[in-house]
């Protein structure tokens, strides 16, 4: 393994594997505790139109997919307010239309597109230092609205109703919060592809919530998973000459059953024990 | 001055009237229950007055100002089954919720926060559960949960809503011996369905259903309740407590 690490490549994989892994572990313990995987699925595909949009005009996609993918999270937000469109319908619409939108740019534009493939489905080890500065400050960005916010988003994500007629700010925290989620999703596109960016973003959480009944051990337990997860799948799929994205998630599914096996037989031996 | 006031107010959900030309008005500390058949506004009611929604047509004040002026004299204890039971959060995590309206915001929570937490979870029984994840607890203890959460915020009025859904009867007692405690020091608004219990513990009965039948003592709301309910009811003793049903009867 050490060896790997003289591959340029491989180190901005190892150091965007960590950089993700604090998305997973904060972002991803509110999708699953607010239960919005569907929302993040549909700020996912659509960030393809940013993509699509990035291709189109020369710029580095990733850069042009963070406004996209938070226009994308505000208009669901708006939606989800405003509208009387049921939610999933809007999110499924709003899902089609965004890759509707990448596939469009992407045909118009002049030439080949080399690496759009990496997009869809993701591939670690084309992530270039660029990439990893985009990644770092989309961070930074998290990880601050969280440590600012932290009682207030908990709150709304525990009661929604509850925290407004306390005061909090629940229309503003939501769009943020979706907001949120587009920056991640931006984050993981690269490693997973828009396809697979759901897995890495509920796996790891929904693992890490078996095992504890408090948000920030949740978050921290997921952060840890994450990187595991990604570092093995990494390592399997480099060993096996295997595409990196497909191995990161099928391991974290095969950890997820396993995980909820064992759950499920320590929670059987606790009952016949009492 | 008036705790609540109602003038005129009417709610619809699209072309569905939910409440017409409701007048209504709390001066005094109390128990007030409010009650009426599903479907019969009284969640409607209850959102209005907490500022969750706004009229379609009147207008709602709260301590004289519109109910989103108000919120800090407000406490709120909603149906408990709204949330997630698998949530990772604790008891005590659960009653800080409370005092985010007095938090600055990117701030801590105060030390003051912390021991008025700890003594309103002394104070509804619940001390020694605080650092248990919310999720584990019965639905008595719950309530007792979300009326300390509730109260975090020191409010002259107190709503809840149907409180009483996923409660066992043994806890009920205690439950209105705990709104017989508060009631001394805030008017209490409690919205239920349940007919019978209520009618032993509140001081006076609002009965909604669209319109408002009645408000005023519970006797005479008793008596009304067969135009509202649209049915014939007789009151049975079974047990401690009077209950009061529906009669049979057949729908047009």
């Amino acid at each position: 393994m050490i060896e790997l690490l003289q591959f340029e490549f491989m180190r901005n994989a190892l150091i965007a594997a960590c950089l993700i892994s604090i998305a997973c572990g904060i972002v991803g313990s509110y999708v699953v505790i607010r239960k919005l995987t569907f929302i993040a699925g549909g700020i996912a595909h659509a960030a393809f139109g940013g993509i699509g949009i990035g291709y189109f005009l020369g710029l580095n996609p990733l850069l042009s997919a963070v406004p996209f993918s938070i226009f994308v999270a505000m208009v669901i937000g708006a939606l989800k307010k405003k509208v009387k469109v049921s939610e999933d319908t809007a999110i499924g619409i709003i899902w089609a239309l965004g890759m509707a939108i990448g596939i469009l740019f992407i045909y118009i534009t002049p030439g080949y597109a080399p690496d759009l493939f990496s997009y869809l489905f993701g591939n670690i080890l084309t992530i270039s230092s660029f990439d990893l500065i985009v990644m770092a400050f989309l961070n930074i960005a998290i990880v601050l609205f969280v440590i600012l916010l932290f009682e207030e988003l908990k709150s709304i994500s525990f009661d929604e109703e509850f925290s407004e007629v306390v005061g909090v700010r629940t229309d503003i925290l939501g769009i943020s919060f979706l907001c949120m989620i587009a920056m991640s999703v931006v984050l993981l596109v690269k490693v997973v592809g828009i396809i697979l960016v759901i897995a890495l973003l509920t796996i790891p959480a929904s693992i890490a919530k078996m095992y504890t009944h408090n948000l920030k051990k949740m978050m921290m337990l997921s952060f840890f998973l994450s990187l595991a997860l990604i570092f093995a799948g990494l390592f399997a799929s480099y060993q096996l000459n295997l595409p990196s994205g497909a191995t990161i998630i099928l391991i974290s599914s095969t950890v997820f059953v396993l995980a909820y096996l064992h759950k499920i037989s320590a929670k059987k031996e606790a009952f016949l024990c009492h | 001055m008036e705790i609540i006031r109602l003038n005129n107010v009417c709610f619809r959900y699209g072309d569905i009237h939910v409440l017409q030309n409701i007048n209504f008005s709390l001066e005094k500390n109390g128990l007030v229950g409010v009650i009426g058949p599903n479907g019969g506004g009284k969640t409607t009611f209850l959102k209005l007055i907490l500022g969750l929604l706004e009229p379609s047509k009147g207008s709602v004040k709260v301590f004289g100002e519109p109910p989103k002026k108000t919120r800090k004299m407000v406490g709120y204890v909603p149906q408990y089954a709204k949330f997630d039971r698998e949530f990772p959060i604790s008891v005590f995590e659960v009653v800080m919720l409370g005092s985010l309206g007095s938090k600055k915001l990117f701030g801590n929570y105060s030390g003051e926060a912390k021991n008025t937490a700890l003594a309103l979870l002394k104070k509804v029984g619940m001390l020694e559960y605080k650092d248990r994840q919310i999720g584990a607890l019965s639905g008595g203890q719950i309530q007792r949960i979300l009326i300390a959460r509730a109260l975090m915020a020191n409010p002259k009025l107190l709503v809840l809503d149907e409180p009483m859904s996923s409660v066992d009867p043994e806890f009920q007692k205690s439950f209105y011996e705990l709104l017989a405690e508060l009631k001394k020091e805030m008017a209490i608004l409690l919205i239920t369905h349940d007919i019978s219990i209520v009618s032993q513990y509140v001081d006076s009965l609002v009965c909604l259903s669209k319109d408002l039948y009645h408000h005023g003592s519970v006797s005479e709301g008793l008596g009304k309740l067969e135009k509202m309910y649209g049915c014939p009811i007789e009151m049975i003793v079974h047990g401690e407590n009077p209950h009061i049903v529906l009669k049979r009867h057949k729908h047009d």
